[in-house]
């Protein structure tokens, strides 16, 4: 006790903080725990049919979808018909994209998308040039298609190289779209 | 004393937060040098050499691919331009990008993957110098004003690109542009 006595208080203080540090920590954690708890996750907007999204990059606005045994291209589906969504895209960045697809990623494994026009696979989107895209996904279980709509985040300058991009794919919003019926012209 | 040493720490601070706010980044030091290339003459990088032959526009391409007609039309403005270009050591490939008046980047359109006469999809060896088209997918009003920029590829590293004034004679528009021989 004397060895005590004959130490200053702050050391004493910090010894004794020190001894009980695991317990501090158990506190800290188990109170941000509580916090954590109560914090609502955000919800992804629900959006009409023929609005304008922005994804980032992109400005998209789903228009319309129906089942199909063919595949925009013309190539028809090997596992039974599948539900083709029509959109429309614009390039709002300053350079020619080759991602489009990034904006319906929420959408199962990797959909399909195509350009209508061109019969084909849609390559890149240009700057200020929209374009009417496809996108094929699997058809929902009920007669309403819910696409998820994906956002990218800009960041001025990256922490590699410091260049600027589009990072982190976020849930932008979801549109709900009704399904027309199976055609088998197109 | 500790007067003296804060005065420091506190330069030292100072020195460090300007040097970091003004430094340039990896991606600009290490960038594409751009060579600007005069109108109708020949440009020269590290890796090849060309000239810009011509321009024109159309409001449809045209082209024979497996016995049919492909034909992809647009609701911009087809911009075509000639190009004449040769490797200067090794086998190289080009991107041309198109930089429109209010500085967007266009790259040579993926919808004409298929067509003959590509310079994007050419492979150029040294020696042999090749004509072709590099042809952008842009609104009208991108066209006057903007520049054609030749490069080793889409972002070259510690190497040049050029930029092409375009010519001064008018762009010559066209309906539907045929792409079966190599431009003149």
């Amino acid at each position: 006790m004397s060895d005590d006595a004959a130490r200053p208080l702050h050391r004493r203080l910090w010894l004794r903080l020190l001894a009980g540090a695991g317990g501090l920590a158990a506190v800290a954690v188990g109170w941000w725990s509580d916090v954590a708890s109560h914090r609502r996750a955000p919800t992804t907007p629900i959006v009409a049919v023929g609005a304008r999204i922005d994804a980032g990059p992109y400005a998209v606005t789903l228009r319309a979808a129906r089942k199909s045994s063919r595949a925009p291209d013309g190539g028809a589906f090997a596992d039974g018909p599948m539900l083709i969504v029509e959109a429309d895209m614009e390039n709002l960045t300053s350079a020619s994209r080759t991602d489009p697809q990034i904006v319906f990623a929420g959408n199962g494994r990797a959909p399909n998308f195509y350009l209508p026009e061109d019969r084909a696979r849609l390559g890149a989107l240009d700057p200020r040039v929209p374009k009417r895209v496809a996108l094929v996904v699997a058809v929902p279980q009920d007669d309403e298609a819910r696409i998820a709509v994906t956002r990218l985040v800009f960041k001025a300058r990256d922490n590699l190289s410091g260049a600027q991009g589009w990072f982190s794919p976020t849930p932008a919003a979801i549109v709900v779209l009704p399904v027309a019926p199976l055609d088998e012209g197109r | 004393m500790i007067g003296r040493r804060l005065l420091w720490l506190l330069v030292g601070l100072a020195a460090l937060a300007a040097m970091m706010t003004t430094r340039v980044s990896h991606a600009r030091l290490t960038g594409p040098i751009e060579i600007a290339v005069a109108a109708g003459a020949e440009g020269r990088a590290r890796s090849f050499r060309a000239r810009l032959l011509g321009l024109a526009t159309a409001r449809q391409i045209v082209w024979r691919e497996g016995g049919a007609e492909a034909r992809r039309s647009t609701n911009a403005v087809w911009l075509m331009a000639a190009l004449e270009a040769e490797a200067l050591d090794e086998t190289t490939g080009l991107v041309p990008l198109w930089r429109g008046r209010t500085g967007r980047l266009t790259s040579a359109s993926r919808r004409l993957s298929g067509a003959p006469q590509m310079i994007a999809a050419a492979v150029l060896q040294p020696g042999f110098p090749r004509r072709g088209f590099a042809v952008f997918e842009v609104p009208e009003d991108e066209i006057a004003g903007g520049a054609l920029i030749l490069g080793p590829s889409l972002a070259p590293t510690y190497d040049a690109r050029l930029s092409f004034a375009p010519p001064d004679k008018p762009i010559v528009a066209q309906d539907a542009a045929q792409l079966t021989q190599t431009p003149q």
